[in-house]
């Protein structure tokens, strides 16, 4: 993305007179080495340095070519080496310091030293609050991972953001799906609901945002109207062209639907499918587990059974089989006695 | 179990954090060294370096 960006766009052509730009392939030639000096652990990464090579700032992810250009712009305004930025805000924080040094935490995954920095940048710059808090949330989101926040601080920051008079169809989506997985994580999946509201309000007769709009029909079928038909047939429209001979794609849905608890018939039908069409014995022990655990959340004990030994005897070295297997075999034994 | 090609794992994960980049005939630095004469032209030009760290997987 960044690599036909920098060659096409002209926003960023337009600042790549005034700085050095080096592309670097982490898995080629002197890449490796030089990625492990940075310490670089997400693709890509932007790093600005002096001529002497001490970081300056950072930023993880393409952002897209107007917000990576002003981020050059404000890493070339101060050229402050990242310690001398952070003496600089401890002793007086501004909002251009508070972004640069967000940005580079993100690039060592800080999100919580990323959330910390966009913070003080917000209460600094009560104007652009908005944009802060959109970034606040997505590095809460990333840092939900790694345990730094809780679904409730990343709950009350999706509130702050979908409230903010501006706030787009794009920002109620991203919103959505963020929470929609967290809220599902953590076996609270309804809690996406309100979020998903405004989401499905904000995209309403929104040709463009069909695809989007699509995920977010499924969502309100799963949930909100509890349609499980109707959530299956809307899954269908998602799926790429061909998928009802491709046995990865016939995987996933049948572990959509049961994920879901959706149709799941259909679910097993399409998985024992997938594994006639699978390219090779590990595939065909993933999809075997797929079968197992629906034949299991059917309440089919021995078939559950059966298939996990099938994936067992194709795939021996893992162990995740025979922990389900045992998993199985224990439902047989509760469901028996 | 779920069995997601790389490119659907991005997809879902997507937000930025793991992005698979393009390659359209940029300037690429993967010889020897060639780190090293950014550093002295960045120097020589007093500018700033920017390096794009990144994979074509």
């Amino acid at each position: 993305m960044f690599a036909r960006a920098v060659n096409e766009n002209e926003t960023i052509k337009s600042v790549l007179d005034d700085v050095i730009l080096v592309q670097i392939d982490c898995e080629k030639g002197e890449g490796p080495e030089i990625a492990k000096k940075y310490k670089v652990r997400g693709y890509p990464t932007f790093l600005t340095t002096n001529a002497q090579g001490e970081v300056t700032g950072g930023l993880l992810g393409y952002p897209g070519p107007d917000k990576w250009t002003d981020w050059v712009k404000t890493e070339n305004t101060d050229q402050r080496t990242v310690a001398e930025k952070k003496t600089a805000f401890e002793a007086g924080a501004t909002k251009e310091l508070a972004c640069s040094l967000a940005t580079h935490a993100s690039v060592a995954y800080d999100f919580a030293g990323a959330v910390k920095y966009y913070q003080t940048a917000r209460d600094l710059d009560p104007d652009n609050a908005a944009q802060y808090s959109e970034e606040i949330l997505t590095f809460m989101y990333y840092g939900s991972r790694g345990g730094d926040f809780t679904l409730d601080q990343i709950e009350a920051e999706a509130k702050v953001v979908t409230s903010a008079p501006g706030a787009t169809a794009d920002t109620h989506v991203m919103v959505t799906q963020m929470l929609g997985g967290l809220a599902k994580q953590n076996g609270q999946p309804e809690r996406v609901i309100p979020f998903l509201k405004k989401a499905l309000e904000a995209t309403a007769g929104n040709e463009e945002m069909a695809e989007a709009r699509l995920q977010l029909e499924i969502g309100e079928a799963l949930l909100i109207t509890k349609d499980a038909d109707k959530a299956f047939a809307l899954k269908k429209q998602t799926m790429d062209e061909g998928w009802q001979e491709n046995a990865e794609q016939l995987n996933e849905f049948a572990w959509w639907c049961f994920e879901n608890d959706v149709n799941l018939a259909q679910a097993e039908e399409m998985a024992l499918k997938a594994v006639e069409l699978a390219d090779d014995d590990g595939q065909r022990a993933n999809i075997l587990d797929t079968a197992a655990e629906i034949c299991n959340a059917r309440g089919n004990c021995d078939e559950a059974i059966a298939r996990i030994k099938q994936a067992i005897a194709l795939d021996p070295d893992k162990s995740y089989f025979k922990d389900q297997l045992a998993r199985f075999e224990k439902a047989k034994a509760d469901k028996d006695s | 179990m779920r069995t997601l090609t790389l490119s659907r794992q991005v997809k879902i994960l997507a937000l930025a954090v793991v992005l698979v980049t393009g390659l359209a005939g940029a300037a690429v630095a993967t010889e020897a060294g060639t780190f090293a004469k950014a550093l002295a032209q960045a120097e020589a030009q007093n500018k700033i370096l920017v390096v794009d760290f990144y994979t074509d997987w």
